[in-house]
């Protein structure tokens, strides 16, 4: 019996999620006509959309408790204290709309950044108008939110955090744009949706690093190339324990943390290690993981100064070093479908 | 949000102006209460002190409700509650400290005015409505102004202020003057010791002495047509029957015998103009039902239907007790006018079947026996009632006695010790000894409250002030009653000039106060300027507060042909559509402002039509560089691409003067047009 009504609610929960992601995604595809995604958007009153705050409900309620103490009471300053609030309430939507229509938001170039990362989208609000636009608030949906005003002609740059949770090419997240002034009855806001061409690279995670050996890409020995794969690990990269006279920048402190004793890094070698990084060489890890995995070891080969290849499934860089190879590496991992 | 320096100044001059209405009855402590939480407030934003810790919030928060319960001895009165809530704004003041805490503040504020209006409503009370509107409004704006970082600078709080209020003020006027005023919804919470001041139902013979002392207005008189002579103005208000020895008292009146259906002044005007006073009177709240009029009582024109009624005796009287200033019109019978002309007299005391004569004789068993003597001695002196008041009226005028502000405290016996040891007395003095010897000799007589008087405004209204209270008497002569003043033969001044006249020479008028403006109307200019501000009064008085019930149907008749209430609504739509409308075109405009110019509106459209027909244009194409790709594509079009590349090019970089260009951008434009219509076409041939 009651495994039945579990599964009932279970069911209902589900019927209910099913009807709320229709409803999300009619919504995004009316906004996604209503406000195209771009790279500069000016707001207008087909962008901008306008309620009552809650504030303002609460002083819905206060002017109908007034107004009933005017009747009550016959009290012919009180009716005209409400009419006199109430239109002015009204007059305040004007205002408000005014605050954020003819603003103009436009997409600045921006870094990249890996999964987990805090992007920080630049844009420019350029205020063109001949008023104040007091109190805006812009932030991605579950991410701080920025405030900003702006006096007539004024133009600012402002960088809204945005956590990276998905790789790949940047989704055209939608900001929301808000703003309460002047009176803080009614919420006018606007979804606005800019390009912003960046690419946001898998999430990184440090693992020891494995390498083949292989100067040759056979990729139809793939069995074997976990024979010629070595365990790096930091051993590999040469530290030792601390002595006296070493100097201290070259303290390593993350292993020396792992030991309890302070462990120093050994020169590098002089001669630039070439290596292949593969995916085959994770096999059995899960598909996100082994990005993960090779995003890190991209990192830290590049910083090393090493020149290495990535073999991915679908896509291929070949041996190479520098930042421009970096990039072309993590791209490669970001788009990897 | 943290306040700013700006918003809290401002909620606290907002605070501050809506408690200035409540000073009628909010008891001393609560100012020290006032300075208590304000001055700890501005102490924290000075940074001397911190916010409170919860044990002294706690304490405050057990405190002043205590104190309002002991301040209003736990009866649940307007009074109470609004200083409920007084106190309860004061506490908010010392926690307030962020954004959300300023708006429940501003809240505070609307609602401690709109309480405030509840006491006063005078004009002075509406200016004082509009600083505290303006203040909360800035502070409102303020608040949403401020970002993290503060307020900026230079950002226009009290213009944005300015502004809304001033466009909000015409919807307001039309909401006020539309919004049909109905009935109350349910009986409220009345004053429970309302500060007004006026007659009361019980009156010893120093009562109206210490009324007089009083010089604020009881109510104004507008005639419309003849206006009686001044010693024919005897406002009567209640009648005194009752009488235990000390003091005379309202007889309780019978609801059932009350006339509630009061013919209306047009119905009777039709029948003699001349045959009655017609008048409107705005009144003051007294807190009590009583109503002024001249007697005899004809018609009436209530300020709704049914809340006037008539007593039997003739006295008017409100179904509720008068918290708020209203008006109402009377028509009353000229002395001139015969009762018995009336084709239906409205009160039963004019008929002949006088049932309770026994109330009218009624008198203590022991006491004042002087007095009584005196009643049986004139009784046997003089065959008539009017002869019996006429010889009681030589006595006093005979026998030196003084009609004072001051009179002695009488004791026991004390219309005795009036009227044969210490001649000195006020108007109740004389009246309550002229019904008692009238009583005491067997005729039926009861004693009037009221006003006699008033000051002629040049505006043509009549004032009644406070000091204006009278006490008269009616005795029952023929089978009607008959007004006697004594007071008229020992202070003849009284009756004609009124009371400043009358006490000239003892000095005793408004001695207590000082101040008073009526004191100095002899000084010419303040009395120009008293004038001006008792007119202002009156015609606020008059259309703003009297602008309910028939008054506002009338209005609304008048200027707009609204018959009903309903119609009153569908003007209020008519204004919200008309609103829309204006914000539609304003919108509509601000928009083609921002319209990009033609020549970039024509560039768009051969983008858009060169995508549809295959020509593959990023966005950002150079426009010649498009130009060339719709070559490509289109061979035909070769030549007037090249006319349009070249004008593009020439647009772009000659310098040339804004007249050529403005004729070479219109032909530029026409081009473009041109190529995109064409592309059109021949996609179209294509695609077949």
């Amino acid at each position: 019996m009651t495994e039945r009504t579990q599964k009932g609610r279970l069911k209902s929960r589900g019927i209910r999620e099913v009807y709320l992601d229709a409803i999300r995604t009619r919504w995004q595809r009316w906004l996604n006509r209503r406000i195209p995604p771009a790279t500069s958007i000016s707001l207008s009153h087909r962008s901008i959309f306008i309620l009552p705050s809650k504030a303002g409900g609460i002083f819905l309620l206060l002017l109908i408790v007034m107004l009933i103490t005017a009747i009550n009471y016959q009290n012919n300053l009180i009716y005209a204290l409400v009419f006199w609030l109430f239109s002015m309430s009204m007059g305040s939507t004007l205002l408000a709309f005014k605050n954020i229509a003819g603003l103009t938001l436009s997409a600045l170039p921006v870094n990249a950044g890996f999964v987990g990362d805090e992007l920080q989208l630049t844009l420019r609000v350029d205020n063109a108008k001949s008023n104040w636009s007091a109190g805006l608030q812009l932030y991605y949906p579950g991410n701080e939110a920025r405030t900003v005003s702006l006096s007539p002609g004024q133009s600012q740059v402002i960088q809204l955090p945005y956590l990276a949770q998905t790789r790949g090419v940047f989704p055209n997240q939608r900001l929301r744009i808000e703003s309460r002034f002047p009176f803080g009855l009614f919420t006018v806001w606007s979804w606005v949706a800019l390009e912003y061409s960046i690419i946001v690279y898998p999430k990184v995670i440090e693992s020891p690093l494995i390498l083949s050996h292989k100067s040759d890409d056979d990729t139809s020995e793939n069995d074997n190339s976990f024979a010629h794969t070595t365990v790096v690990d930091d051993e590999f990269f040469g530290f030792r324990n601390y002595r006296p006279g070493d100097s201290l920048k070259r303290i390593a402190w993350k292993p020396s943390a792992r030991t309890d004793r302070l462990q120093v890094q050994e020169e590098e070698p002089m001669q630039p290690i070439t290596c292949w990084l593969r995916w085959e060489s994770l096999a059995g890890i899960d598909k996100e993981q082994r990005l993960s995995q090779l995003t890190a070891w991209v990192l830290i080969l590049n910083q090393r100064g090493w020149r290495f290849g990535l073999s991915l499934p679908n896509s291929r860089v070949e041996i190479g070093d520098g930042d421009e190879h970096r990039r072309r590496c993590l791209e490669a991992l970001a788009l990897c479908p | 949000m943290p306040l700013v320096r700006k918003s809290l100044l401002l909620l606290i001059a907002g605070v501050l102006s809506a408690l200035v209405l409540h000073h009628t009855y909010l008891p001393l402590g609560f100012y020290g209460l006032a300075a208590l939480t304000i001055g700890y407030r501005l102490t924290i934003f000075a940074g001397w002190m911190s916010f409170p810790r919860w044990p002294i919030k706690a304490t405050a928060v057990l405190l002043a409700p205590a104190m309002v319960y002991f301040s209003f001895n736990g009866t649940v009165s307007l009074e109470g509650t609004s200083a409920f809530l007084v106190a309860a704004g004061l506490l908010k003041v010392l926690e307030v400290s962020d954004r959300r805490g300023g708006v429940v503040l501003i809240w505070v504020i609307f609602f401690l005015q709109a309480s405030g209006f509840l006491f006063d409503q005078s004009f002075y009370a509406a200016l004082n409505g509009v600083v505290s509107l303006w203040l909360a409004t800035a502070a409102m704006v303020s608040l949403q102004a401020s970002t993290t970082r503060g307020l900026p600078a230079n950002i226009p709080v009290l213009r944005t202020t300015n502004s809304l209020m001033l466009w909000a003020l015409p919807f307001m006027l039309l909401l006020y003057f539309v919004f049909p005023r109905v009935g109350p919804l349910w009986s409220v919470a009345v004053q429970a010791n309302s500060a007004t001041t006026g007659l009361s139902s019980r009156m010893s013979p120093g009562d109206i002495a210490s009324l007089s002392q009083s010089d604020e207005t009881a109510f104004r008189v507008t005639f419309d047509g003849v206006k009686p002579p001044q010693s024919q103005l005897y406002w009567s208000a209640m009648i005194l029957a009752n009488y235990d020895g000390r003091a005379w008292e309202v007889a309780e009146n019978d609801d059932k015998t009350i006339n509630w259906w009061l013919p209306s002044r047009k119905q009777v005007a039709a029948q003699n103009d001349d045959s009655f006073y017609r008048y409107d009177i705005m009144m003051a709240p007294t807190g009590q039902q009583y109503l002024f009029a001249l007697s005899e009582v004809v018609a009436v024109d209530a300020p709704a239907t049914n809340t006037l009624g008539l007593t039997e005796e003739g006295v008017l009287l409100s179904k509720t007790p008068i918290f708020q200033s209203i008006g109402y019109g009377v028509a009353s019978a000229t002395v001139a006018t015969s009762l018995s002309n009336l084709s239906q007299p409205l009160s039963s005391s004019t008929q002949n079947n006088f049932s309770s004569r026994d109330q009218f004789l009624q008198l203590p068993r022991f006491g004042n026996p002087q007095a009584r003597a005196l009643g049986e001695q004139l009784q046997q002196e003089t065959n008539s009632v009017s002869a019996f008041a006429r010889s009681f009226m030589d006595l006093i005028r005979n026998q030196n006695f003084v009609y004072t502000l001051t009179p002695p405290v009488y004791g026991d016996n004390d219309i005795d010790a009036f009227l044969f040891e210490q001649r000195r007395g006020f108007c109740a003095h004389y009246a309550s000894a002229l019904a008692f010897t009238a009583r005491a000799s067997g005729i039926p007589a009861r004693v009037i409250g009221g006003y006699q008087g008033g000051e002629w405004h040049p505006d043509g209204f009549l004032i009644v002030r406070q000091y204006d209270a009278h006490a008269w008497v009616e005795l029952w002569e023929n089978g009607q009653w008959q007004r006697f003043d004594p007071t008229a033969a020992v202070a003849p001044d009284r009756i004609e000039f009124g009371l400043q006249r009358a006490l000239e020479q003892e000095g005793s008028f408004l001695r207590e106060r000082l101040l008073s403006a009526q004191r100095m109307r002899q000084v010419s200019w303040f009395n120009k300027v008293m004038l001006q501000v008792e007119s202002l009064d009156y015609y606020w008085t008059r259309f703003v507060l009297g602008y309910k019930g028939n008054t506002q149907r009338n209005f609304l008749k008048r200027w707009l042909g609204a018959d009903q209430f309903a119609d009153g609504l569908i003007y209020i739509a008519y204004a919200l559509v008309l609103s829309f409308l204006f914000t539609a075109a304003w919108l509509w405009r601000q928009q083609r402002l921002n319209r990009p110019s033609a020549l970039i509106r024509a560039w768009q459209h051969l983008q858009q039509v060169a995508a549809e027909g295959g020509v593959d244009s990023k966005h950002g194409t150079a426009p010649t560089a498009l130009l060339t790709d719709i070559k490509t594509n289109y061979p035909v079009l070769n030549a007037q691409c090249e006319v349009a590349q070249k004008a593009f090019e020439e647009h772009l970089y000659r310098d040339v003067s804004s007249e050529k260009k403005t004729t070479r951008e219109l032909a530029l434009v026409k081009q473009l047009k041109a190529l995109s219509s064409r592309i059109r076409a021949l996609s179209k041939l294509r695609n077949r």
